[in-house]
């Protein structure tokens, strides 16, 4: 059930302040069956007045600690026009349903996150109907300014700013505040804005997970500037159809079937927001796993000046990333959580995370601290940099104890481990007993006779049974030893 | 009596204003009585409305009624609960939930009242309510709103109507109040809503065919309200603007546009908005841009460096309009002011880069015009945005600004890979050996190899593990077909392996072929007879008044309910009894007509009967037709290769029940693709002659055509030490090198003024149906089953045409064209029959034999579909193998796109996947004979999309490295037009004649 949506300016009154000021509750989550509702609370509305752009942030976590509106940065944009087309885009996809749009809007955006790890900042959205990523990148280059603190919280958009935006001109100079001193200057009375959405699991889940899956991606093609517009042009106008991309000399192909070093590209109306910034553009990477006989996520990162723009999508329109089960395998390990714990405290906003480093810190195998990473990511504790190839620090600003969630086919698969359902029976198999009958799953092929497994094989990563029978074979062989 | 029993009482009796006059009357102790009744009391209310429903309608089919049934109180139910939680629930929470419960929103059975879910009586009994409690609750049912459709809109919106309260911020019921439509009175939403629909999501998409010719309720509506100023001119001018900044696709635009093109801003309002509709030109959706454009232009004195800005986001656009008429503006302003010329070049070279040619060519002449304005800097961005150009017109802006062209016909940088390895043919899947794995194959197949693996399986088991079998069979086959012997043909392998698991678990179960009865000619058939009749009344006058007409159906089972005139009922019934179609008994019971319509001015206006049978047809008996021996269909009604694998089944049965079995079925593959090892067959003779048991005709017949083709000598000599009959027949056969390639192929046909024409004898004048006529001709082999199997098919298919299509290739694995000549029928109008799929390619592609006329169209047909994957894999395949008929391909092809509803675009799209995947040579030989039959003749125009059929073979040309003109093509070329289609045939010829 969700709740009803409040999106109310109201004069500034004790009980605003209070609620914003009390570090106790800089989040309120209220739960509701398996929906939670997010309330962000914001000094006052994003503004661009003049050439000032203030945004508005809500509670997040920073390197100080726990912060009700934390101050990041303020300085100049460099490119403005590109850098306000990007932030339109990113707030595009937060308003985006691709999946069955609905005849009225649902009112219900869910504001992005902005992360500031002290030599950029990162803004990142998801769509709402949980399958498509979109994160803006804004580099060194691109800033000139003073960074007060670093840590990760939501920023207020809203339609005014949103037109403001779309007026930015490419001669304009553009100066950018994040935190809440910018809005003493540009806030006429102080006034508070609230904002209710809900916030359901899979969404939240599918923002946590999709850093997972896309550090699994590889480079697969850099087409420059023109080429790069010639493909996006040149895709299918359906915005449902699915075509495979192919890289060729410098351009890119459009195929129907999969090839050989090919990059899945479903629901090529998902990309759409990528064109008001291919004036910009200098480079289009693609990026995605190596390719299979099915469907698989990608990613499509525009090159701007200063600045990155990065769109992840689902394997399918209707596919959200919450249930591609990528993670799985990693988390199903006992170590991982621990791990996680120790790598988690060596977390400080830093620019990147460098595995070795890490290693080196915590005394653990680069293998472990991956897998840390990993549970880590579906934390919504680490994101990952396609462009980097690597991991960076951002804490969502979420209620953290609903995000630490364990993903609910690991948590059957525990249930289904701690009622002793599993039966190892040798030579590689083992019986799993649940309701529906009894299982039989091969532990090397990672196969199942479940009709979940018959339908997906493997496409989702394991089935229930399949970690129970993992997490069983673990304990066995951790109690031998 | 209770307060809730008065309620109970007033909600039963359907009077919704008595019963707001008692709520309002209640005090607060039975308010809370009735409100803790009424949830309770749903159910009650809903099953007993149900129940009279039902009730009514079996009342209605009863009475044949064909009025509108009364209203009656029960059916008010919901609404009436509606109002009474209203009126008594305390909360306003609570009656926010109350009155838009679903259960009592959207009682569809009921709904058909108009007045259902009237939002006004429920205004009327909460007005008794203070009015911050009401405001509230209008707040709340608003933000409750879900979309325009959402049930709880009309309410919601007449509480904020009633309360005046401010709307609250919430999308959603923007949406819903403009679906909701132009209300005829002022609408005091309109001050606060009208504001808000340039902001919430989803309004333009609601609103976007609102038209203005003629012109639609909310554009007039918005139209009056700026001509009266009760809404500023300004503020509407702002929200389109704002709307178009805010973004969205020209669907949700659209009404926007349509409203700033009605409100026509003067160019004082423009100039006041000229930064907006500047930033508008980059990224807006066309049509927005286009407005914006039109707007800006009308405006004098830019500032440059804006110019500057708005052309390069507007020469960037992918619209060759819009790019077109950013460059005249360049043209302009480069005219009017020479000095801004460097400022302009980046955005000149960007249309440089545009896909259109048309654009790139006004672009290079514009830099041409203007290269004297260019200072060194200026000069040198346009050198450097050269390369970008087609070379000729690189050349002619090199000569004026220096450096390089691009470098025509620069080595493609695309290196095809190269073709996929065809997939390996594998042996085929063992034969079950044992009982248990026959009972794993079930009693029915959906693939040919475990249909074929069955019937082996049960001729090696019957002669060497019956008891095992029969337990086996039993189980597998269990109760299935219980009507398999009241059938008196099987036109499906899976009734003839019923019979062959019946006739081995219980020996002479079949009674035979049932003997056909002559039926009673209306028997066991429901047919209806409608009658049309008129009486001619007089009215008081005296003159003879219009008839009035009245339909009586009946069924042939009863009637009883025919109401007929008397006169009519002997015209009718007696002619009926007459015919010998109705026995008197029937007409007796067919009831007595009203005394009103029994006058002699009645007259009948027509009879008709639908049904299987005509009640004037005679009833002849019909000639006894000679019972038959089997239960093989009649080959005027199957497909021959259907026919000849149901003959292999018949023989099987019969020598099962004659106990003549022999101990191994000569034809089981040995390879996948259907095809039999010489010597494994030799093999198998051998066996049967060492049993002193005679081969089954059909089956050694399947096993010749199995073989692989050519000669096989050794295998020959083996079988020459053959004694029997069989063994003989094999050794020639093997020796002779099997059957002769038949004469094979497909001609085109359409019909005309009701004759037959063939498409390559006399063209048809416009496209219309056209049908495949197969061509079979083969010479007699001496094995009368091959001969019936190689009958040249029909035209079309009817019947059991097209059964087992699946099995077909493996019959004759090595000779596919002589199945593919057997898939055409069913190649082109398959949407009730059963049809050829990309499967039956991929298995012509893998069987072996010269591949004609016949293989090629069904291959073209898949290509030219909308997703040609699976086809495109064969078209790999068939050319990795050095099979594929790649000209011939391409004239079918040019056939199927020239007259059928086949798509050019799609066969473009699968030869250039097919290209891409490695077979640019073939795609090239198929390309050689598809463009001359698609290219326009003398006097022709070219059709649409012609030019990426061009663009393709160039790519191909090109890519496969070959030469020669074609002459059509050099035909086009040489014409005296500029047109895109002739440029592109140019460069294909220039690249074919190149030396």
């Amino acid at each position: 059930m969700t709740g009803p949506l409040a999106w109310r300016v109201f004069p500034d009154r004790p009980g605003g302040l209070r609620r914003s000021t009390a570090l106790s509750v800089w989040i309120s989550s209220v739960r509701a069956m398996t929906n939670t509702v997010q309330a962000y609370s914001y000094a006052g509305p994003s503004t661009l007045v003049g050439d000032r752009l203030g945004l508005a942030t809500s509670g997040g976590r920073t390197a100080t600690g726990l912060a009700g509106r934390p101050r990041f940065f303020s300085g100049v944009v460099t490119q403005a026009a590109p850098a306000a087309a990007a932030l339109l885009a990113v707030a595009d996809v937060a308003l985006a349903r691709y999946h069955q749009p609905r005849a009225a809007g649902s009112g219900r955006t869910r504001d992005p996150v902005i992360t500031c790890d002290g030599e950029r900042l990162r803004l990142e959205s998801f769509s709402a109907c949980g399958g498509v990523y979109a994160r803006l990148d804004l580099l060194g280059a691109a800033l000139d300014g003073e960074v007060f603190d670093r840590g990760a919280t939501n920023v207020d958009v809203n339609g005014p700013l949103r037109e403001a935006l779309a007026r930015v001109g490419g001669r304009d100079p553009l100066h950018l505040g994040v935190g809440a001193d910018e809005l003493a200057v540009t806030t006429l009375n102080g006034a508070v804005v609230e904002k209710k959405v809900p916030l359901p699991e899979r969404w939240l889940r599918g923002f946590a997970e999709v850093q997972v899956i896309a550090s699994g991606f590889d480079l697969r093609a850099e087409p420059a500037g023109m080429a790069a517009v010639r493909f996006l042009r040149g895709l299918p106008k359906k915005a449902t159809a699915g075509v495979w991309v192919v890289p060729s000399g410098r351009e890119l192909r459009v195929t129907t079937a999969p090839a050989r070093g090919a990059v899945c590209l479903a629901g090529v109306g998902r990309l759409a927001t990528l064109h008001p910034l291919l004036r910009f553009a200098t480079k289009l990477r693609v990026y995605g796993p190596a390719v299979q006989d099915q469907v698989v996520s990608s990613a499509w990162e525009l090159e701007l000046p200063g600045m990155r723009y990065t769109l992840v999508l689902s394997p399918q329109a209707w596919r959200g990333f919450s249930g591609e089960g990528a993670v799985l395998a990693d988390l199903s390990g006992d170590d991982a959580e621990a791990d996680a714990d120790v790598i988690g405290m060596l977390l400080n906003f830093e620019p990147t995370v460098e595995t070795g480093l890490l290693a080196d810190r915590s005394g653990l195998t680069p293998a472990r601290v991956r897998a840390a990473l990993t549970q880590l990511g579906t934390a919504g504790k680490v994101g990952y940099d396609l462009a980097e190839a690597g991991h960076f620090h951002r804490e969502l600003p979420y209620d953290r104890e609903h995000v630490e969630t364990l993903n609910p086919r690991l948590a059957a698969a525990r249930a289904l481990v701690a009622a002793g359902s599993v039966r190892l029976a040798g030579s590689g198999t083992a019986r799993v007993t649940t309701g529906g009958g009894v299982y039989e799953v091969g532990l090397e092929t990672g196969s199942c006779t479940c009709p979940w497994w018959f339908d997906r094989r493997g496409s989702r990563g394991p089935c229930k049974h399949v970690l129970a029978a993992r997490i069983a074979v673990h304990d066995t062989e951790g109690a031998l030893r | 009596m209770t307060a809730w029993d008065e309620i109970r009482v007033l909600i039963d009796a359907g009077d919704a204003g008595k019963l707001i006059d008692r709520l309002v009357e209640l005090d607060d102790h039975e308010r809370k009585l009735v409100a803790g009744e009424l949830r309770g009391h749903i159910p009650f209310l809903r099953a007993r409305a149900e129940t009279l429903q039902q009730q009514r309608w079996r009342e209605e089919r009863r009475r044949r009624g064909r009025h509108e049934p009364e209203h009656e109180p029960w059916q008010d139910w919901a609404d009436l609960m509606r109002l009474a939680g209203a009126g008594t629930l305390s909360a306003v929470t609570a009656v926010a939930s109350w009155v838009t419960r679903r259960d009592l929103t959207t009682w569809r059975i009921f709904a058909r009242r108009p007045g259902f879910g009237d939002p006004a009586p429920v205004v009327r009994l909460l007005a008794h309510r203070p009015a911050q409690w009401q405001a509230e609750l209008a707040e709340r049912l608003a933000v409750k709103l879900r979309g325009p459709r959402d049930a709880g809109v009309p309410l919601a919106l007449a509480m904020l109507r009633h309360t005046g309260v401010e709307p609250p911020q919430h999308d959603p019921l923007v949406v819903a109040w403009v679906s909701a439509g132009v209300g005829s009175d002022p609408d005091p939403l309109l001050p606060a809503l009208l504001p808000r629909i340039f902001e919430a999501e989803g309004v333009g998409r609601a609103l976007q065919h609102e038209r203005t010719d003629p012109i639609s309720p909310w554009l007039r509506t918005m139209r009056e309200l700026s001509e009266s100023g009760a809404v500023g001119r300004a503020s509407l001018l702002d929200g389109c603007l704002g709307r178009f900044l805010r973004g969205g696709n020209a669907q949700d635009l659209r009404f926007f546009v349509r409203l700033h093109g009605l409100l026509e801003p003067s160019a004082a309002e423009v100039k006041a908005r000229r930064r907006d509709y500047l930033r508008l030109l980059p990224a807006a959706p066309g049509p927005v841009a286009e407005l914006a454009l039109r707007h800006v232009r009308r405006l004098e004195a830019h500032n440059p460096a804006e110019v500057a800005e708005a052309l390069e986001g507007l020469l960037f656009r992918a619209e060759a309009t819009l790019v077109r008429a950013g460059l005249t503006w360049f043209d302009q302003t480069a005219r009017q002011a020479p000095e801004q010329a460097d400022d302009l070049a980046p955005a000149l070279v960007t249309a440089f880069h545009h896909e259109s040619y048309d654009v790139q060519h006004r672009a290079a002449m514009l830099a041409l015009k203007h290269a004297g304005r260019f200072s060194p800097l200026g000069a040198e961005t346009i050198r450097d945005a050269v390369p970008a150009l087609p070379p000729a017109l690189g050349e002619r802006l090199v000569t004026v600004f220096g450096g390089a062209a691009a470098v025509p016909a620069t080595t493609p940088p695309y290196i095809p890979p190269p073709l996929p390895a065809p997939p390996a043919v594998g042996a085929f899947a063992a034969v079950p050996a044992t009982p248990a794995a026959m009972e794993a194959l079930g009693w029915t197949s959906w693939e040919w190899q475990d249909g074929e693996r069955w019937l082996a399986g049960f001729v090696r088991l019957a002669g060497q593990d019956v008891r095992g079998l029969r337990v086996a069979l039993g189980a597998a086959f269990g109760s299935s077909y219980s009507q398999l012997y009241d059938m008196r043909t099987w036109t499906s392998v899976d009734y003839w392996r019923a019979a062959m698991a019946r006739e081995l678990i219980t020996p002479g179960t079949d009674p035979g072929v049932p003997v056909e009865r002559p039926e009673p000619y209306h028997e066991g058939r429901r047919s209806s007879a409608a009658v049309l009749f008129a009486a001619m009344a007089r009215n008081a006058e005296g003159n003879q008044g219009d008839g009035e007409e009245k339909i009586v159906e009946e069924d042939d089972e009863g009637f009883t309910s025919a109401v007929l005139p008397a006169g009519l009922h002997g015209q009718i019934f007696g002619g009926l009894e007459q015919a010998g179609n109705m026995t008197s008994a029937h007409a007796a019971r067919a009831g007595d007509p009203p005394a009103e319509y029994d006058t002699e001015e009645t007259r009948l206006v027509s009879f008709s009967w639908t049904g299987y049978a005509s009640p004037f047809r005679s009833r002849k008996p019909r000639p006894v037709p000679e019972a038959p021996r089997d239960r093989l269909p009649s080959p005027r009604k199957v497909s021959p290769p259907h026919l000849f694998l149901l003959r292999r089944c018949a023989e099987i049965l019969d020598a099962l029940k004659s106990g003549t079995l022999p101990p191994v079925l000569l034809a089981t593959p040995t390879l996948s693709t259907g095809t039999l090892d010489p010597d494994v067959l030799v093999s198998r003779l051998e066996e049967c002659e060492a049993a002193h048991a005679v081969p089954l005709p059909a089956d050694l017949q399947q096993a010749l055509l199995r073989l692989p083709r050519g000669a096989h000598p050794e295998a020959a000599a083996r079988a020459e030490r053959l004694t029997s009959e069989a063994g003989r027949t094999a050794a020639r056969w093997l020796a002779d090198g099997g059957l002769p390639d038949p004469e094979a192929g497909v001609r085109w046909s359409y019909s005309e003024g009701m004759k037959e024409h063939y498409i390559d004898e006399r063209p048809p004048a416009q496209v219309g149906q056209v049908s495949l006529v197969p061509r079979l001709k083969a010479a007699p082999t001496g094995l009368h089953l091959i001969d019936e199997l190689l009958r040249e098919p029909a035209k079309w298919s009817w019947d059991d045409h097209g059964g087992h299509m699946g099995w077909w290739p493996s019959i004759l694995p090595s000779h596919r064209e002589v199945v593919a000549v057997n898939l055409l029928p069913h190649l082109l109008y398959q949407w009730n029959r059963p049809g050829v799929y990309p499967g039956h390619a991929a298995m012509l592609a893998a069987a072996d034999g010269p591949a004609g006329e016949a293989t090629a169209l069904v291959l073209a047909y898949f290509l030219a579909q909308k997703k040609p994957g699976d086809a495109v894999s064969v078209f790999l395949t068939m050319a990795a193998r050095g099979d594929l008929p790649a000209s011939t391909l391409g004239v079918q092809l040019g056939l199927l796109v020239r007259w059928t509803w086949l798509k050019r675009q799609h066969v473009v799209n699968a030869l250039a996947e097919a290209a891409d995947r490695g077979a640019h040579q073939q795609v090239w030989q198929v390309l050689r004979t598809l463009l001359p039959a698609l290219l326009p003749r003398d006097g022709e125009h070219a059709r649409g999309g012609l030019v990426k059929l061009v663009e393709l073979a160039t790519t191909v040309a090109a890519r496969a490295g070959v030469r020669g003109a074609i002459p059509e093509v050099a035909a086009v070329a040489g014409r005296r037009t500029t047109s895109m289609f002739a440029r592109e045939c140019g460069r294909l010829h220039d690249h074919l004649t190149r030396s």
